[in-house]
């Protein structure tokens, strides 16, 4: 058998029988050979009930953004997140979006410095400049090329409801408590009427716009006060009917918390007046256009609100929150 | 070893070699492949389950959050455990009943500014691949998925089984198929080889059946054009031996002509040689014991006259009388030794006279009666011609005075065109010629071989016929033309067989 084996052995040339065998080793290391570097980790070892999670955040340096949530609050953060890395990119400071939840605010967000800018509604920024003395840096420049916004009470398209008028003990659906286009306008287009909420049938805060839009058409509510934006699309393709239209008012704007060093505003404001989305800025957003502020920003001042702030006084809307957020 | 074990060892070897690069490259591509699957896959419902969660993540649902997570470990994904950090970055929802495992919070970190991150990680329950990505970009909440292995690990192992079983059944037929191959090539080489040794046993008969159009039936062609060709080399050297050695007897022949020719002439030039002595001698003999005694006799009678002068003159003029016939003699004497030397008639008129004069004085002088003939001859012949025959007659001539006893002696001289032909012939007792020519040292054979080689000189032959009791007749002819053949013309008789 041996002698046998070594014949065999000599009829393969030895150059030939050490390439042969290089090469079996090579691709038999090659495919055991693992190029990844695995963990050990055990699953079972020191499990603990409550883990101290590490801090994922460091505080120092960082700048944090909030917002009034109007879509799913997850469209809310995929639209902001490109609109910080243009703030991170102009400004060289490091931004991170922090979410209110639903049982949260905003106002008071900003207020206790949880928050250093956020974009709010003007509703908000009045409660917000009245408790805490925060400050709009800019307006967001609307659909119609101008930094304001309308509201739009809306009806089922089947609806009998003509006019506003008409709306005289039905139910109606507003969006957020804190939102101008989905609470305090369309208060004051039912105000205007000569209607208050007490001569609906019922109402409801439904929390956003498009809550307010399934609300109706859905037919849980006979009307709803929504966003012009939303409105008009959903109009368009016929989803719902259009009763009554706004006046203009002070659009959305992005307001600084009173403890932002000055220095930092400057900059942030001027990265905002910049902002160009439809331009050299549009690249990496995210559906832009359907935020509040489609065309960029303007400069803001206080007396703009002037007007509006009268009609939250009088309707008491600017009150300090006594319970929790309606919600779905 | 044979040929066909070779072939099946190496095709063995080849195949195995193979089968193993095989099993190991597809191990490999497989692994890899059901790693990448795996992966993407997992990203995949991560990504999924990530868009699911955000929304109750960011409205406070935690409940909600961990039915999905639960939902999707008990779907039957291949999902071990899945665990969120919540915006916060301190609220923690999992799916571990018994408690969450501390260190899997650290082992697999998102860098900053990646989506997501994946980490083997080797634990208790086998592999499990982390994948880690963040909620919503923008956001630090994190979502970690955990894939089991497990299965990547069956199937790898199934694929590697099968892959082994196929490559053993390869070998198998591979070695089959070799073997009927090495069949299949090495049979018709054993009927070459066995072919082969007949050859080498000098059997060119057979040839090989070169059936196929392949390398072994071209060999096979190639191999029965060899035996042919074989074959007529073989054939043509034999022919040329056997002509080579008729060659060979023929040269042999012909040396032993020459030998003998050689021997002759080394007698002749004996002959010769003892002839020009003999002659020396004759004439030295002739010359002392004649003209050397005559002519001291004639100074004596010189001196006794030269003594009778002054005393008796008319004795002395008789003594000078005598004397002066005595020097007459010698003078005839000395005439005659010149004469037979060489007789001035040959040169001066040519050999009819000579002949005549030679034949008259040997022969008459004995009572022998001499007649001669010439025709055809009207003019002298060469003078090489002249002598040759002169001295082949001379030779006759002296045989008959010394042996022959005849009473008659006839010569014959014809000249024709391009020869000449001389004949005597005499009544005498004959001789057997063979006898005579056999007789190596004997005078007459030298004789009779002197005349043969002088007529083979110039191309010429002599031939002798005799009978005891029945006279002798010897002809010579002579070509007039350029020297012809040599020795082949002669009588063979006259070598001596």
């Amino acid at each position: 058998m041996a002698a046998r084996i070594r014949a065999i052995i000599r009829l393969i040339p030895g150059r030939t029988f050490a390439a042969v065998f290089a090469i079996v080793v090579f691709f038999g290391t090659a495919g055991c050979v693992n190029l990844e570097k695995p963990k050990k980790v055990s699953l079972t070892q020191t499990p603990v009930s409550r883990v101290r999670v590490p801090d994922q955040v460091n505080g120092s340096g960082v700048l944090y953004f909030g917002f009034d949530r109007r879509l799913d609050p997850s469209e809310d953060v995929k639209m902001y997140a490109p609109f910080l890395r243009y703030l991170e990119r102009e400004t060289g400071y490091r931004f991170k979006l922090r979410v209110t939840l639903r049982n949260g605010n905003i106002v008071e967000d900003l207020g206790t410095g949880a928050v250093q800018f956020a974009a709010i509604g003007t509703l908000s920024y009045l409660e917000a400049n009245k408790r805490y003395g925060v400050q709009a840096l800019v307006r967001g420049v609307t659909g119609q090329k101008k930094g304001e916004y309308q509201a739009l009470i809306i009806t089922a398209p089947q609806s009998k409801i003509r006019s506003i008028g008409d709306l005289k003990g039905r139910s109606f659906a507003f969006g957020s408590k804190t939102s101008t286009q989905g609470h305090l306008i369309p208060r004051i287009m039912l105000k205007e009427a000569g209607i208050d909420i007490k001569d609906l049938s019922s109402y409801e805060y439904t929390g956003s716009h498009f809550e307010t839009a399934n609300a109706v058409v859905s037919g849980r509510f006979d009307a709803g006060g929504i966003q012009d934006t939303l409105g008009r699309e959903l109009a368009s393709r016929g989803l719902v009917r259009v009763i009554a239209v706004s006046g203009y008012f002070p659009s959305s704007n992005i307001s600084v918390a009173p403890n932002v060093p000055p220095d930092v505003v400057a900059r942030v404001k001027k990265a905002l007046l910049e902002f160009d989305p439809q331009g050299k800025d549009k690249g990496g957003l995210y559906h832009w256009e359907q935020s509040e502020m489609p065309y960029g920003f303007i400069q803001a001042a206080d007396r703009s609100f002037a007007g509006v702030r009268q009609w939250a006084e009088k309707l008491n809307l600017l009150n300090p929150p006594a319970e929790g957020r309606q919600g779905p | 070893m044979k040929l066909s074990s070779k072939i099946v060892i190496i095709t063995a070897v080849i195949v195995m070699v193979m089968g193993l690069l095989t099993v190991f490259s597809i191990q490999a591509v497989v692994s890899r492949s059901l790693k990448e699957q795996l992966q993407d896959k997992g990203l995949s419902l991560a990504r999924v389950m990530a868009n699911d969660i955000a929304n109750p993540l960011l409205n406070g649902d935690l409940l909600v959050v961990q039915r999905i997570l639960k939902a999707v470990t008990e779907d039957g994904h291949s999902v071990e455990y899945a665990f969120v950090i919540a915006p916060d970055g301190k609220t923690l929802i999992h799916t571990f009943g018994d408690g969450f495992p501390e260190a899997l919070l650290t082992a697999n970190p998102i860098p900053a500014g990646r989506p997501h991150s994946i980490q083997l990680l080797v634990t208790e329950k086998g592999p499990i691949r982390d994948i880690g990505l963040k909620v919503l970009d923008g956001l630090d909440a994190e979502l970690h998925v955990g894939f089991t292995e497990t299965s990547i690990q069956r199937s790898l192992r199934r694929v590697t089984w099968i892959i082994a079983l196929l490559t053993l059944g390869g070998i198998a037929l591979a070695c089959g198929a070799a073997w009927l191959l090495g069949r299949y090539v090495v049979r018709p080489l054993e009927r070459l080889t066995r072919l082969t040794r007949r050859i080498g046993r000098g059997d060119l008969d057979q040839e090989v059946t070169a059936e196929a159009g392949d390398e072994v039936g071209i060999l096979a062609q190639s191999f029965n054009q060899m035996i042919r060709n074989l074959r007529e080399t073989i054939g043509r050297l034999k022919e040329s031996e056997e002509s080579y050695r008729l060659k060979n007897s023929e040269l042999s022949a012909v040396w032993g002509r020459l030998k003998r020719r050689e021997e002759v002439v080394s007698r002749l030039l004996k002959k010769v040689i003892t002839a020009q002595e003999e002659e020396r001698k004759r004439i030295a003999r002739e010359l002392h014991d004649e003209t050397n005694q005559s002519l001291a006799a004639l100074a004596v009678g010189l001196k006794a006259a030269s003594a009778l002068v002054t005393r008796d003159a008319e004795k002395a003029e008789k003594t000078l009388e005598d004397l002066k016939d005595s020097a007459v003699i010698i003078m005839r004497e000395l005439h005659n030794i010149v004469y037979d030397l060489r007789p001035t008639l040959l040169d001066d008129l040519g050999l009819v006279p000579a002949l005549r004069w030679c034949a008259e004085t040997r022969l008459e002088s004995h009572g022998v009666e001499v007649s001669m003939e010439v025709t055809g001859v009207s003019s002298r012949l060469p003078p090489e011609v002249e002598t040759i025959l002169f001295r082949i007659g001379q030779e006759a001539i002296s045989n008959i005075a010394k042996y022959a006893g005849a009473r008659h002696v006839h010569l014959c001289l014809r000249g024709a065109k391009d020869h000449v032909w001389l004949r005597v012939s005499d009544d005498g007792c004959g001789f057997d010629v063979d006898e005579v020519l056999r007789e190596k040292e004997g005078k007459r054979s030298l004789g009779l071989m002197g005349m043969m080689e002088r007529a083979g000189l110039l191309g010429g032959k002599v031939e002798v016929e005799s009978n005891i009791g029945a006279g002798t007749i010897i002809s010579v002819q002579i070509p007039i033309s350029p020297r012809g053949e040599e020795l082949d013309g002669q009588d063979s008789r006259a070598l001596g067989g």
